[in-house]
């Protein structure tokens, strides 16, 4: 039952920096989702939480503790790993106590961690394969069963000690879509149960969105936003996340400021915020924001139509330039145009995003 | 395959294994079947006839088997005996017993310091470790018979002839076995250790409770060809052992059994009963041990 | 700031100990069998001695000279060298031979490689008992009379090495050609090679990293070869089949440790060599994780 805290916290091997100057406070019973592509310092931010890996600089505090020196084992957290670590030598019942064994636990109706008896052990772990629906395989070793049901040992593994935080590190990757969308939820329904504090690493923002309260997303060993999935959709701080979470992403195309608006080529949006004439910018749309219709100032050549059933994804050529391209989504009920085929393009004012070109910052407005 | 390869790709025609063979092949294959088998019956009888030789010698009276024309290739005046002949007049049984608790002495020591040393340079941090593995590693290049001399002499000095302690101690360290290990413990997954960590487990019990069971196949296989490798030995014993009535391997003690050709029948009894153990140890392990011996040649 | 350091320090000091802990045991067994007598070895050559092998007078490289160009050490080196060549083209074409016959999907194959491989259930010592009766003129049962003959004792010996290496190089040759893709093969097939032209457009050069290993480890054996001559030709006749190792036996009374010495520190750099190939070849293939 604790908040986890990065207070200017770095890491770095030797002039390769991996975790740069992060501060992000992860609230009790928060499920925060750490999302990045990879190499961004995500996995490196929650082994550090583990005390896998050492804190270059700055403070991390597990609740009131400062933890930058507390041995993993003392930290009251668990892990979920990518590949499960499951020990192929041992039953899933031994699996699963193993976390038991040799740390000292926190037990109801006293604040004394201590060593559980067998017998404790044992209610404990029926108690985490009821929960996971592992008790017919407890006797198996971790080669018979089948990927979702390691996941699940893996699961089991981490909720038997209680721990204060969870860690998960890609937990889902393995698994195959299906799989990996109803443990989505099973994820969600545990957490809502336990109300304690989840932080999960992914590079799949379809993860990230659908299990966060609230999302960090990283680049290159630095925080670049974090809040609801609501916020960073929306609101992207800068363009990494206006480009990163989306898909198709969002569309693009250079700009100038031109007093209260913002022109692209021939189009000009409104645009609130005060800022100096002719500033280049960046301006966004995403693909269900740009439609095909209006007055026909914007005209586009269709070069490709994916029809996916539920919608269709058509991208556009406009100008001459072969770079400007523009991706719109397309309700499943109209006809998408053919290929070759000129459309009007029209774009919904207010969400229109604009940042600027120079920083990637997002501007006001 | 070509059928699918076929339907896969209208209209390009696939060459190679056809559904359809042409008629004379099965009968071709057949015949080439037969050819194969006659040429490895030939082969196995001739890896198989150095022993066939020397057993009909070993169960031939001497003296029948030397008359002229009697072939070599059959038992003259057969006498089972000889066996036992060989193994009280060359005290096989006690050798023998000397040989195994040299062996078990030999390749426990070897399990124990290269386990050991192979975590070390596995999974610890200290300082110089690259330097102390490749000194490690330059003990591949003192075998027992270049430091055969300067050893005598360090084991007289410690009055270790005719000594167990004298003929097992000196091989108790093992810069194979340590590299095999390593490599082992290095195959184990990153997470496995990581998971280990959180759950509060100390290096000595990791060690024991997860890094040996894991790589169980590799340090079986270490064992049996260190097994292996000490039952066999020769130089080493020979050397230390001076009292040979009381003391003698069981590879030294055929040695006392070759002194004359007239007793050569016996010689080859003792010999076969010397390869029993490794006969068995084959049989039961083969596949530790054509792993251990090819651990070297071939990747993975 | 220096005391949040303080206890990363302390566990890499722990580390560091368990460290030396572990690694104590092989550290003293090769310092007191390998390093040390190896350091002797090489110091015992630079002093002469008297009759009795005492009176030890520093001489420098002298007595490596004279040693190393001398007669009985150039004989040593010259029959440990043909034993060499007896022992291990014999050992690659043989071993090539078995594997490639017993690698072939046919009823029955395992019984094959187990024959093929049964050598190595003997030792030098089993096997050169084996050929000592076989050869022994006496004993009559190959009915020739090498082992008197100064030309051939060597190599009516090398042949219980031949023998009893036979297991061993087919196990290894026959891993090695299990590691050839069958995709490889099929593709040549459809390129219209033959079955002897696939055998040396691409079996052989896909494993010669086995043979070139192979190799190694049977000079390797021919050097230290010592059972086989005792047991079989004791060194005879008249000293012709006195291989290095043989020798070095030879010398361990007091008087000629001096001598001995010298003559190992050549074996020693004749293995070197040999080793070295190995162990660079070992490099090549093992990943080393720090």
């Amino acid at each position: 039952m604790a908040a986890v805290i990065f207070d200017g916290v770095t890491k770095r091997y030797g002039d390769v920096v991996a975790v740069d100057d992060l501060d992000l406070t992860i609230d009790h019973g928060e499920f925060m989702v750490l999302l990045g592509p990879s190499g961004c310092g995500k996995t490196t931010a929650l082994r550090m939480i583990a005390g896998l890996e050492e804190i270059s600089d700055g403070v991390l505090q597990i609740g009131d503790r400062v933890v930058n020196h507390v041995d993993p084992r003392d930290r009251d957290v668990a892990m979920v790993f990518q590949s499960y670590a499951l020990y192929p030598h041992m039953t899933v019942s031994k699996n699963i106590e193993s976390p038991l064994i040799t740390r000292p636990t926190v037990v109801e109706g006293s604040d004394q961690p201590r060593k559980l008896t067998k017998a404790e052990r044992a209610e404990r772990i029926a108690e985490a394969a009821r929960m996971l629906d592992l008790a017919p395989y407890l006797d198996r070793k971790p080669a018979a069963l089948s990927g979702g049901q390691r996941q699940r040992v893996a699961l089991a593994r981490a909720v038997v000690s209680r721990p204060a935080v969870y860690l998960m590190d890609e937990p889902l990757s393995n698994l195959d879509a299906k799989l990996r969308a109803q443990t989505r939820a099973e994820l969600v329904d545990l957490h809502q149960r336990f109300g304690t504090t989840i932080v999960y690493v992914t590079h799949d923002q379809i993860e990230a969105m659908t299990m966060a309260t609230r999302i960090a997303i990283m680049s290159q060993g630095k925080l670049q936003q974090v809040g609801t999935p609501r916020d960073v959709y929306d609101a992207p701080a800068n363009l990494f996340v206006a480009q990163f979470i989306g898909t198709p992403p969002m569309n693009t195309a250079p700009g100038k400021v031109s007093g209260d608006a913002v022109v692209v080529g021939e189009s000009r949006f409104r645009f609130a915020g005060r800022h100096d004439d002719g500033r280049d910018v960046v301006v966004g749309v995403r693909p269900e924001h740009l439609t095909i219709g209006g007055d026909g100032a914007v005209k586009g050549v269709v070069r490709h139509v994916e029809w996916l059933g539920y919608e269709a994804l058509v991208t556009c050529e406009v100008g001459a330039d072969a770079a400007n391209r523009f991706t719109l989504r397309q309700d499943a009920s109209a006809t998408p145009p053919a290929v070759g085929d000129t459309v009007p393009l029209q774009v919904a004012p207010e969400r229109v995003h604009v940042f600027d070109a120079a920083s990637t910052e997002r501007l006001g407005g | 395959m070509g059928i699918e390869a076929e339907e896969l790709v209208p209209g390009v025609v696939v060459a190679g294994p056809r559904s359809e063979a042409p008629p004379e092949a099965p009968n071709r294959s057949w015949l080439a079947a037969v050819g194969w088998y006659v040429l490895l019956i030939g082969l196995s009888l001739l890896v198989l006839l150095p022993v066939w030789l020397t057993l009909m010698r070993a169960l031939s009276t001497p003296a029948a088997a030397v008359k002229p024309g009697a072939s070599p290739f059959l038992p003259h005046e057969v006498q089972w005996g000889v066996f036992r002949r060989a193994i009280d007049q060359g005290n096989l049984w006690a050798a023998l017993g000397r040989s195994m608790v040299v062996t078990i002495l030999i390749t426990g020591g070897q399990l124990v310091t290269s386990v050991l040393a192979a975590y070390a340079f596995a999974y610890l941090r200290f300082p110089f470790k690259r330097v102390i593995f490749a000194l490690f590693m330059a003990t591949l290049l003192l075998p027992i018979e270049v430091t055969l001399l300067p050893n005598l002499h360090t084991v007289r000095d410690l009055d270790w002839f005719n000594s167990y302690q004298g003929m097992a101690v000196p091989f108790m360290a093992t810069a194979l076995g340590t590299f095999l290990i390593r490599q082992g413990f290095l195959g184990v997954p990153s997470e496995i250790r990581d998971a280990t960590r959180l759950e509060g487990y100390g290096h000595w019990s990791y060690l024991w409770k997860f890094a040996v069971p894991l790589t169980r196949p590799v340090i079986a296989s270490f064992t049996v060809i260190s097994f292996l490798a000490a039952y066999n030995q020769y130089l080493w014993p020979r050397a230390v052992v001076t009292d040979s009535n009381n003391w003698s391997t069981i590879q030294i003690a055929l040695r006392d059994l070759t002194t004359t050709p007239e007793t050569s029948n016996i010689a080859v009894a003792g010999a076969l009963v010397a390869a029993i153990p490794i006969v068995v140890l084959l049989i039961l392990f083969s596949r530790q041990i054509v792993q251990g011996l090819t651990a070297g040649a071939v990747k993975g | 700031m220096a005391e949040r350091e303080t206890p990363a320090r302390a566990s890499r000091l722990a580390e560091t100990g368990m460290a030396a802990l572990f690694l104590a045991p092989s550290i003293i067994l090769f310092a007191l069998f390998f390093f040390y007598p190896f350091e002797q070895l090489v110091l015992r050559g630079l002093y002469r001695n008297n009759a009795q092998g005492t009176n030890l007078r520093y001489v420098g490289w002298s007595q490596y000279k004279d040693v190393l160009t001398g007669d009985d050490f150039r004989a040593g080196l010259v029959h440990s060298l043909q034993y060499v060549l007896y022992t291990v083209p014999a050992g690659l074409i043989l071993g090539t031979l078995l594997a490639v016959a017993a690698h072939r999907k046919l009823r029955g194959i395992r019984i094959f490689q187990t024959i093929f491989s049964s050598t190595v259930a003997t030792s030098v010592a089993v096997a050169s008992v084996l050929f000592y009766v076989l050869l022994n003129s006496q004993t009559g049962v190959l009915k020739v009379d090498w082992l008197n003959d100064p030309n051939l004792a060597l190599f009516g010996v090398s042949l219980s090495s031949i023998w009893q290496n036979l297991g061993l190089s087919f196990i290894i040759v026959l891993a090695g050609l299990q590691t050839v893709p069958t995709e490889l093969m099929e593709a040549a097939t459809l390129d219209g090679y033959g079955p002897v032209r696939r055998f040396f457009r691409i079996t052989l050069p896909l494993i010669s990293p086995v043979l070139l290993f192979l190799t190694v480890v049977l000079v390797i054996f021919a050097l230290q070869a010592f059972a086989q001559i005792e047991l079989i030709s004791r060194g005879g006749p008249a000293g012709h089949s006195e291989t290095l190792v043989y020798k070095i036996f030879q010398h361990q009374t007091p008087d000629q440790l001096g001598v001995g010495s010298v003559m190992a520190v050549g074996l020693f750099v004749v293995t070197f060599i040999v080793t070295l190939a190995q162990f660079l070849l070992l490099d090549r293939r093992v990943h080393y994780g720090d």
